[in-house]
C-alpha cells in the first residue's frame, strides 16, 4: 500500500432526503499504519432536525484512490 | 510467561492453530473451563495473528496506549429496537493509531436504556440517555446515547436564563415533553424548602398568594437569602459533609463549629474563601473553629482523599494502594496531594477547657509514604509538582490551585452539589464521583454553571439565584405520560422526601408545637442541633446521618417512617396539644370552615378547592364531635405526599 491520503465517497439512496441533511461517516478522518491494516467505518444520516439513522448498511462506499486504500463491505 | 512456562506447550509456533493457548479456549481440546473463544472471533484472530508473527512480547518502550476514542461521541436512537455501530480508536504513544472496535469490552452505565450489543452496537430500549464506556489497559472511552422511542414535537419551557436553554436543549434531543410550570404555591414551598430548610408560615402563604407583582419570585428568593434559618440549614448541609460530631470534636467542638459555618453563610463568604478558611486554619478548635475540619481525617492520606472528595467531587480513594483501573489518577498522584498535607500537626493546648488540641504547622516535615517510604513533594491532581519554599504553609498552594478559576473541578464539584440541593438530582451523580466514565448528563449545563458562579467571585447567593429563577426550577412536579420516566433531562421537578430537620421543624411550624431536644434550649429548631448526638426518634427515623462518614442525605421512603406518622407521637401528640394551632383556634371560636382552611394554607402554603372543603365539612360532620373531626382532617393533611414531599 502506498503512502497516501485517499478520498471515501459514501452514498445511501433516500426517497426524499431533507434539506441540509447529510451523511457522516466515523472515524472522520481515519489514518491506517501498516500495509494490511484496516479501519472499519460507520455511515450515519443526519436530517435537518438533527435526527440520526446508522445507515452503514445501506451505504455505498467507494475510494478515490484505491492503490492506497480499498473500501469493502463486510458485516460487522 | 504464556509462550515460555511448561516449556513452551502453550505456544506452537510452526502451526499456530493448534497452540494450545487457542485450542483449549475453544474447546478443541477438552478441558475444565469450557469454550469460551470463537474460531471466528475478532478475538481469536488476534491471538492467532500475534502467534503467527512469532509470539514476540511487545515492551513496554515500543508503544504505549494513550487514549480510545468512541465515535459518534453522541448518538440518539429513534425507535424501540434501533441500533447503532460504535466504533472504537486507539491512539498510540508513536503516534499511530487503530481500530480497536473487536478488541474492547463496551458498558453500558444503563443497561435498561440502552445495552451494548456484541461488535458494539447500542440498541435502543427505552426513552432516556446514558454513557457507553469502553476500557483499555489504563484509559477510558465514553460515549452517550440518548434513546427517544416516540417521535412527537416537544413544547419548549420559557428561557428565563441561560439554564433554560441548554435544559431545552437536552429536552429536544431527547424529545421528553416538559411538563407546566408549577403554580406561585407550590414554588414559594419548594423555594423555602431549598433555601431555608422549612414551609412558609401561613402569613407568609397568604402574602405571598395575594402579591400581585411580577418579579415576586424572585423577591421571596432575596428575603429567604437573609434568614438566619438560611445560614441553619447550610450549615447542617456542610455540619454532615465535614463530620461535625463530637465523636470527633469532643462535648464542644461541634457547637464552635456550628456557630462558625452558621457564621460564614450569614455573611455569605465567597465559597473559595470559605474552602480556604476551612483548609488553611490553625490553632484550637474552640478559639479557630475551622481546626475542625481536620479530626476527621487522622493522616495526609486521609486528607488527600476527603479534600479531593469535597472539593473536587473526585474520588481517589482507590488510588490509595494502586494506580486507578479505569481512570486517570495513579498512587503518584495520590501522594502528591497527601504531600500538601504533610506539615499538619496537633499538640494539646494547656488553656481551661478539655481537649484544647492545638492545630500548628510543621514547615520542615515532609510527606513519607507510611508503606513504601518514599518521600513525595506536593503535586495537585493533573498539575506539576509544586516546590515549597522553606516557611511555606503548603496547604495554602493547595488551596490557589483549587480555588483558581482555571482549576476545572471546583467550581463544577459545588455547582453540582448546590444543583443537587435544587433540582433533586446532581448533574454528575453521585456528586463526589466524577470521573471519565461518569459524565454529566448535561455537561454544556454543568460547564456554563461553573463558569457563572467563577465568574460572579463564587458567590453562593448568585448561584442560588440563578438556579432559583430559571424556569427548569419553577417546572411542576406533575409528571406527564411522555415524561414519567424521566430522571436526568429536567422535564419536570422531581418530587423527594423532606429531610429529617426539614421535616421536624415543618411538622413543628404547621401545628405550633415546638419539637423538644434533650440538652437544648426549648425552641431550638431542629436545623440548628449542631451534632447528631442529640436524641431525637424521628430524626433518627428521617434518616438523620451520623456524620461518621461524608454521605448525602437519604430521601427514600421506608415503612417505618410511615408507620411513625400514621401512629406515632410526633404528629398525634402535636395536633392534640391544647397549646397548638388546632386549639388556639377552636379557644378563638373561629369557624370549622375557617379552621379549615388555615389547616391548609399552614400545611400545604395553598387555599383548600371546593371540593377539598367540601370533604373536609364532610368529615367533620360525621365525627363525634368537631375538635375531633379537624384533629382527622390535620392529621390526614400533614400525613398526604403533598405536605411529606417537597415537590
Amino acid at each position: 500500500m502506498r503512502l497516501g491520503c485517499f478520498l471515501l465517497f459514501v452514498g445511501v439512496l433516500f426517497g426524499a432526503p431533507a434539506r441540509r441533511a447529510k451523511l457522516v461517516v466515523y472515524p472522520e478522518n481515519p489514518l491506517l499504519f501498516g500495509k494490511g491494516s484496516t479501519q472499519r467505518l460507520v455511515v450515519q444520516f443526519v436530517s435537518a432536525d438533527g435526527r440520526s439513522i446508522d445507515v452503514t448498511e445501506s451505504a455505498k462506499f467507494s475510494s478515490e484512490e484505491p492503490e492506497i486504500a480499498r473500501a469493502t463491505f463486510c458485516r460487522f | 510467561m504464556i509462550v515460555h512456562k511448561h516449556g513452551g506447550r502453550r505456544i506452537n509456533l510452526s502451526e499456530p492453530e493448534k497452540s494450545l493457548l487457542l485450542a483449549k479456549p475453544t474447546f478443541a481440546v477438552a478441558h475444565g473451563g469450557g469454550k469460551i473463544l470463537k474460531e471466528d472471533s475478532a478475538e481469536y484472530r488476534a491471538l492467532l495473528d500475534w502467534i503467527r508473527a512469532g509470539a514476540k512480547s511487545e515492551p513496554a518502550r515500543e508503544r504505549r496506549m494513550l487514549a480510545l476514542r468512541l465515535t459518534p461521541a453522541s448518538t440518539v436512537l429513534i425507535g424501540e429496537g434501533s441500533k447503532q455501530r460504535l466504533l472504537v480508536t486507539a491512539r498510540y504513544s508513536d503516534g499511530s493509531e487503530a481500530d480497536v472496535t473487536g478488541l474492547v469490552r463496551f458498558q453500558s452505565n444503563d443497561d435498561t436504556i440502552a445495552p451494548v450489543l456484541p461488535g458494539g452496537v447500542v440498541e435502543a430500549r427505552r426513552p432516556g440517555e446514558t454513557a457507553i464506556a469502553v476500557r483499555g489497559p489504563g484509559v477510558v472511552g465514553v460515549a452517550r446515547a440518548g434513546v427517544v422511542i416516540e417521535e412527537r414535537p416537544v413544547a419548549k419551557i420559557p428561557e428565563y436564563n441561560f439554564i433554560d436553554r441548554f435544559i431545552n436543549a437536552k429536552l429536544q434531543s431527547l424529545r421528553i415533553p416538559p411538563s407546566p410550570m408549577a403554580d406561585a404555591a407550590t414554588f414559594l414551598r419548594r423555594a423555602y424548602l431549598d433555601i431555608i430548610g422549612v414551609i412558609p408560615t401561613a402569613e407568609e402563604a397568604r402574602t405571598f398568594l395575594a402579591s400581585k407583582e411580577p418579579d415576586k419570585r424572585a423577591k421571596a428568593v432575596d428575603g429567604l437569602l437573609k434568614r438566619p434559618e438560611y445560614a441553619d440549614y447550610w450549615a447542617t448541609y456542610w455540619g454532615d459533609h465535614l463530620s461535625n460530631t463530637r465523636q470527633l470534636l469532643y462535648n464542644k467542638g461541634p457547637y464552635a463549629f456550628t456557630e462558625w459555618l452558621n457564621k460564614q453563610f450569614r455573611s455569605n463568604v465567597r465559597y473559595d474563601e470559605f474552602v480556604r478558611r476551612l483548609m488553611t486554619s490553625t490553632g484550637n478548635m474552640y478559639d479557630s473553629p475551622a481546626t475542625s475540619f481536620y479530626p476527621v481525617m487522622r493522616k495526609e492520606l486521609d486528607m488527600a482523599a476527603m479534600t479531593s472528595q469535597l472539593f473536587l467531587g473526585v474520588n481517589i480513594e482507590c488510588a490509595r494502594c494502586h494506580n486507578h483501573p479505569l481512570e486517570r489518577w495513579t498512587q503518584d498522584d495520590f501522594n502528591g496531594m497527601a504531600a500538601f498535607f504533610s506539615q499538619v500537626r496537633y499538640k494539646n493546648g494547656t488553656g481551661p477547657r478539655n481537649n484544647e488540641r492545638n492545630l500548628y504547622i510543621d514547615f520542615t516535615r515532609q510527606f513519607q509514604n507510611p508503606d513504601t517510604k518514599k518521600v513525595y513533594l506536593p503535586k495537585p491532581l493533573d498539575g506539576r509538582q509544586m516546590p515549597s519554599g522553606e516557611w511555606q504553609d503548603r496547604r495554602e498552594m493547595l488551596v490557589e490551585w483549587l480555588t483558581s478559576p482555571e482549576n476545572p473541578y471546583f467550581a463544577r464539584a459545588m455547582v453540582n452539589r448546590m444543583w443537587r440541593n435544587f433540582m433533586g438530582r446532581g448533574l454528575v451523580e453521585p456528586v463526589d464521583d466524577f470521573r471519565v466514565t461518569n459524565p454529566a448528563t448535561n455537561d454544556p449545563l454543568l460547564e456554563a454553571l461553573a463558569r457563572d458562579f467563577a465568574g460572579h467571585g463564587y458567590d453562593i447567593h448568585h448561584l442560588i439565584r440563578r438556579i432559583t429563577s430559571s424556569a427548569a426550577y419553577q417546572l411542576s412536579s406533575e409528571a406527564l405520560s411522555g415524561n414519567k420516566h424521566d430522571k436526568m433531562a429536567y422535564s419536570r421537578f422531581y418530587p423527594r422526601r423532606m429531610i429529617a430537620e426539614q421535616m421536624v421543624d415543618s411538622i413543628a411550624l404547621a401545628t405550633g408545637v415546638p419539637e423538644e431536644f434533650p440538652q437544648l434550649y426549648p425552641g431550638t429548631r431542629a436545623a440548628q442541633i449542631p451534632e447528631p448526638e442529640i436524641e431525637s426518634y424521628v430524626m433518627e427515623v428521617f434518616d438523620r446521618p451520623s456524620r461518621q462518614l461524608i454521605c448525602e442525605r437519604k430521601s427514600s421512603p421506608t415503612l417505618n417512617q410511615a408507620l411513625h406518622l400514621a401512629a406515632g407521637e410526633t404528629i398525634q401528640k402535636k395536633i392534640a396539644h391544647p397549646g397548638g394551632i388546632l386549639g388556639r383556634l377552636l379557644a378563638a371560636g373561629v369557624a370549622a370552615e375557617d379552621v379549615v382552611e388555615e389547616l391548609y394554607v399552614r400545611s400545604l402554603a395553598r387555599f383548600p378547592t371546593a371540593e377539598e372543603r367540601a370533604n373536609a365539612a364532610q368529615a367533620i360532620a360525621r365525627s363525634k364531635d368537631a375538635r375531633t373531626g379537624m384533629e382527622d382532617v390535620f392529621w390526614a393533611l400533614l400525613n398526604s405526599k403533598e405536605f411529606l414531599y417537597n415537590h
